[in-house]
Parts: structure tokens; sequence; C-alpha cells
């Protein structure tokens, strides 16, 4: 019973090393696909030679029970090591002064280091486990037998792992608090197992382990922005949140993992007008074309936002709306951004009132579900980091949301990248190409002010208005950059955009593409 | 400090401008010279703008400006000072600053200095830029060293017993 409860512990520690080790170092290095490749690649390559290891130790070995054992302690002393450690390790790996533009080397840079050197050592030690505890069962029961129960107890660890560590321990005690755990059930194993003074040092190990788990967490100010002063952090299944808030100027912003000087959502209190990229979205309802005066009550205009966030978005469309009556659906994928969102970067009651908030599900699954003849989509998922989902921006995805719009009815789509779009076969070329299988060539990319970002609009079945003719239409009021981001210099028309091939639901680059695009230096 | 006050009340002059897209109705004819206010009013915004720390419309006017002499000396003086607000433009900023400040000697003071001053800037946004790099060239050695600890140590594991 012994080795069962071994190699369950051994597996359920090696799966919660590989799924918090990512959570362990987003908000360093973040939670991009290139942060989660190496890590499960470096884990599967540790448990690979630790099984190759152990099966040598299993044949030379007098006492493999005894060995087995050494093996858990170690490994839990490990775990503990990389819980304390990996942060001063992630401080000295980020430059100072890191902007997110010039980040992604750092970011693969110390993703790999960190993965290889705390999280690869004591899942090399773990897998060992597995053939020595068969080796002590295969004495009694045969190899056949013994192998198939250590593997089967071990493979049940590792589906505890994947979902205790993830959706129990990790809202109830935090990613440092869940390894330092993991560490310690290691070495009271270990030192259960071995007794004399092998035990004793596990149990001390153990007990140290347990006191760091109440220090202080080093990465709740990881990356922090000049000037910022923290307001609130959480972990969530998904990332690592954060609302920091800045006294000079009264601005918030939810901050998901790496930070820096990015922000998933921004919060200016009463302020309509934010001068990023959200600003752009009031040129949907124009680009949509607002009814015009009526005798009756005007219908209320229906939109969904999907990456609602904290529904930076709402604020200039309903200005834009120019007090119409709305119905807006914000969809948010995740529940504790919405949470936060609530709490600490409101929104005017009077937009609350016509808005409802979908959290916890996936913005192209509930899309489906959406009702036809909206009067336009909102698609704020492509986040300026480093990566876009790739199932919200195929040719597939498109044709669904041109068919949940009204005829007129425009998406708004912002792209985060460095990709240009006169580069052929570049990210912009192939996301447009995409967005042709939905919208024809009724397609324009606006270029955000001041920063890297696009605006992608896109309208269904009918034509975009000419920018001039939309600048014409501009209240008095709005900010002169959205009159700016109206210049023929600051917008590309579909037909400037070179032909690409459109990314789908069964063959889509775009990851590798967005990583390329982020890794080149300027000027490549 | 007098000057800083006098920009800022220019600045406040315009309180309903500067938060004013109709201002902007203009763009929509930036090749209609009849219908298009003067440059002039304009590069005085860029300059009073850019003084006040007005970000958002000091890129507004320098963008409306690159369109209105997209092909000229005045054009590439504003596409120096565009390019400061483009993390993607400051290497290629700072050279065209620095090719303008050599071919245009003979232009006013005034335009010399603005085209400086964002040099400047261009300067400090490349350097430090520069810096990040050279720093993350110095941490590059290290997953190459770990994966080397690693194969080294793996090695050892998985030597032959004798």
């Amino acid at each position: 019973m012994a080795a069962l409860l071994s190699a369950a512990l051994a597996g359920f520690a090696v799966l919660t090393v590989e799924i918090l080790g990512v959570h362990l170092l987003a908000p360093w290095f973040g939670t991009s696909a290139l942060v989660w490749s190496q890590q499960i690649g470096v884990v599967l390559a540790a448990m690979a030679l630790g099984g190759w290891a152990g099966g040598r130790w299993a044949r030379r070995s007098a006492d493999p029970g005894r060995r087995a054992a050494c093996l858990l302690g170690a490994g839990g002393a490990l775990v503990s090591l990389a819980a304390l450690l990996l942060a001063p390790f992630a401080r000295w790996m980020l430059p100072e002064a890191l902007s997110l533009d010039d980040a992604a080397a750092s970011f693969v840079q110390g993703s790999l280091s960190a993965a290889l050197l705390f999280f690869a050592p004591p899942v090399f030690l773990l897998a060992a486990v597995s053939p020595l505890l068969v080796e002590v069962r295969a004495r009694a029961r045969g190899a056949g037998q013994a192998a198939g129960e250590i593997g089967a107890a071990g493979t049940f660890g590792s589906l505890l792992g994947v979902f205790g560590s993830a959706f129990v321990a990790l809202p109830l005690l935090g990613v440092r608090a869940t390894l330092l755990a993991t560490a310690v059930a290691l070495l009271l194993a270990a030192a259960l197992l071995l007794r004399g003074r092998a035990a004793g040092a596990g149990a001390v190990l153990a007990l140290i382990s347990s006191a760091a788990a109440f220090s202080g967490d080093p990465a709740r100010a990881a990356n922090l922005p000049p000037g910022a002063e923290i307001l609130a952090t959480q972990e969530s299944p998904y990332q690592r949140l954060r609302v920091v808030e800045f006294p000079a100027t009264g601005e918030r912003w939810l901050q998901m993992n790496e930070g820096l000087d990015s922000f998933q959502s921004w919060w200016g209190g009463e302020t309509v007008w934010s001068g990023l990229y959200y600003d752009l979205f009031a040129l949907a309802p124009l680009y949509a074309g607002l009814p015009g005066p009526q005798s009756g009550p005007p219908r209320p205009q229906r939109f969904w936002v999907l990456g609602f966030g904290a529904g930076s978005a709402l604020p200039p469309v309903a200005e834009a709306l120019r007090g119409r009556p709305f119905e807006a659906v914000g969809v948010e994928l995740d529940p504790a951004v919405a949470a936060l969102g609530e709490r600490w970067l409101p929104l005017p009651a009077s937009l609350r009132a016509s808005l409802r908030v979908i959290a916890g599900a996936d913005a192209r699954s509930l899309l489906r579900a959406a009702p036809e003849g909206l009067d336009f989509i909102l698609l704020d998922a492509y986040a300026r980091q480093f990566e876009i989902p790739q199932h919200l921006a195929t040719a597939e995805f498109f044709v669904e949301a041109a068919a949940k719009l009204r005829p007129g009815g425009v998406l708004a789509a912002n792209v985060g990248t460095r990709a240009r779009p006169e580069d052929a076969d570049g990210l912009l070329a192939r996301l447009v190409a995409s967005a042709r299988a939905g919208f024809g060539d009724h397609l324009r990319l606006h270029r955000v002010p001041r920063s890297r970002n696009w605006i992608l609009f896109a309208r269904r079945d009918e034509v975009l208005a000419d920018p001039a003719a939309v600048a014409a239409a501009l209240p008095a009021g709005w900010p002169q950059e959205l009159g700016a981001a109206l210049l023929p210099g600051q917008t590309v028309n579909e037909s400037e955009i070179p032909s690409a091939r459109a990314f789908t639901d069964d063959r889509n680059a775009l990851t590798l593409l967005q990583a390329r695009s982020w890794m080149a230096k300027e000027g490549e | 400090m007098s000057l800083a006050l006098a920009l800022m009340a220019m600045a406040s002059q315009w309180p309903q401008d500067a938060r004013d897209v109709s201002a902007w109705h203009w763009t929509r004819v930036a090749d209609d010279p009849v219908s298009a206010p003067r440059a002039e009013e304009w590069r005085e915004r860029l300059f009073v703008y850019q003084a006040a720390g007005a970000e958002a419309e000091a890129w507004a006017a320098a963008a409306a400006l690159e369109r209105l002499a997209p092909a000229d000396a005045d054009g590439e003086r504003y596409a120096v000072q565009l390019s400061v607000w483009d993390p993607a433009r400051w290497e290629p900023g700072l050279d065209l600053a620095d090719d303008w400040l050599a071919r245009h000697a003979e232009r006013s003071e005034a335009e010399r200095d603005g085209v400086a001053r964002a040099r400047a800037v261009l300067v400090n946004r490349v350097e430090a830029r520069r810096a990040v790099r050279a720093r993350q060239s110095a941490r590059a050695w290290v997953p190459y060293a770990a994966l080397v600890l690693g194969a080294a140590l793996a090695t050892f594991a998985l030597r032959r017993p004798r």
C-alpha cells in the first residue's frame, strides 16, 4: 500500500509542478504558448530521463524502496526551493525599464531557464520513483502486475494533480503555498518511509517549507509599473491578476500575468476617453450607420463585447450612441477578471443598467448562442500581449460573427501586433484574409494612435463608409486623436493589403507568426 | 517659467478645440486647399501641445501636419515628430532627424529646434532600448548553461554501472 501511495504522491507532485510552475512563472514571464510549450517540453524530458534513470537505479539498488523514499524527499526539497527561489531568479533575469514591446526575448530566455533549473530537477527525481517502486512490488507480484498497479496509482495521482492543484488548491492556498504544501507532503512521506536520521532531516525541511508558505509573496509586486500602487491581487485558474492605481492621475489598471507597462483593462473614474485603443471602438456604431431621427422611441442598439474585461470599451461606445438606448452583453472568460473589474474599476450605474456580463464562458462558444441581428460586435480578446486567441482569428470565426450581425452591422477587433499590413503573408494580411471569408472586402484597418495596436473594422454586406465621411460625422467634444485616426495615413483599406492565406480552424499559424514578430528586433 | 505659463495659457485658450474633433472635419478634404485650415495654425498647436505635455493632442497635430505636407522637408519634420510616439519608428526616426538637420541648415531656428528636441527624445528612447537589449544579451547564456548543466547531470545519472 505504501508503494501505491508513494507512486500516487509522486504523480500528483509532477503534475502540480508542471501546471503550477507556469503560474509561478506567470507574474514574471507571462503564460504565452511559448512559456507553456517550454514548460511542458522540459517536464516531459525530465520525466523521460527520470524514468530511464529510475530503471537503472532499480536494477542496481539493494533497497529500492529506501531509494524511492530518498528520491521523494529530495524531490520535495527541490520543489520547496523552486517555490522560494524562482522569484529572485526571475527578477535577476528581467532587465530594468523593460517594456512589453521589448520583453519577448527576456520572457523566452527566463521561462526556459527557470523551467530547466527549478522544475526539471524535482520532476527528474520524482519520475525515477515509479521504476523503483515497480521493482519493490515486482518481487511479490511479478513485473507485469507491479508495473500496472504502480502506473495506475501514479496516473491517478497525476489526475488529482491536474484538477486538485488548479481548481482546488490554487484558489484556496495560492500558487506558492500549494507548491510548498506539495513539498511538505513529499518530505513527510519520505520521513515516514525512511525513519531514523534521514527522517528527522526530512521532517525539519518540511517544517521550514511550511513556515515559508506563510511568508510574503514576492511576486505580488513583480514588474510593477513606475508610480503604481497595488490595490488587489488574485490568482485565477487562467492567470495572475493585479489591480494597480496611479495616485498621480487616479487611473487604475487591471493587469494580468507579466504586467510591465501593459494592462488588460483601464479605468479613469468618470473619464470617457482614455486616449487608448478603447476610444476607437466608438467608431463601430458610426460605421454601422446609426439610424436617423425617427418619430417613435428609438430601437435599442444591441451589441456584444467579446473579451469584456472590466468593460473599458463601454464608455466610449455609449458616448457614440449619444443617449440612444442599448442592450449590451459582455463575455469574459475569467470570472475573476469580471469580479475584480466590478469591485475596483466600476462602470457608471447608467451603463450597468443596460449591460449583462457573462463570465466564465469562451467568446466563440457563446457567440454561437447570441441572437442574430446584432448591430455590432466588439472583439477585445486580442490583448496587447504576445498572443491572439487562435480560434478567434479564423475564417470560420469571422463567418460565424458575420452571421450574428444585421446587414450593415460591424465587427471591430483590437489587434496587438508588430506586423505591418503591407507584409505579404504577415499576421495582419492573414488576419484580413480570414476576415474576408465572413465580410468580403468590406474591411479596414485603423492604426491606434501612439501604439502598435490596430483596430480591424469589418462590415456585413455593406461598404464601410469613407473615413472622411466618418470624420465629418464625429460629434463635437470628441477627442482630436480620434479625428486624426481617420486620416488617410492612419487607415489601411482592404484593397491595400496583400492577398494571403486565411487562418482556419484546421490550419492556423497565428501563434507562430505572432511569436516571430515579437521576437524580431526592430526593422526586421 | 514665464514661457511655460504662456504656453499653458495658449493651450487653455483652446479648451474646446483640444477635445473637440469638429476642427478635424477638414481632414476629409486634406487635399482641398480651400477648406483646409492653415498648416501654420497646426504648427503652433503642435509646439504648444508638446510644451504643455498634451501627448494625444500633439500626436494628432503632428499626424495632421504630416498629412498636409507629405513629401517635402516639412513632411519629414512632422514624420520625425510622429516617430516619437511609434516604437517601430524610433530608429528610422532618429536617422531621419539626423539627415534632416544635416540637409536643412537654412531652416529657421524654431524649426531646427523642434526637430532637435524630437531627436533628443528619440536618442533617449533608442538608447534605453539598446540598454535593455544589452542586458537581455548579457543573460542569453543562462538557458544554454542550464541545458548543459541538465545534460551533464542526466548523463551522470544515466551512466552505465561498472
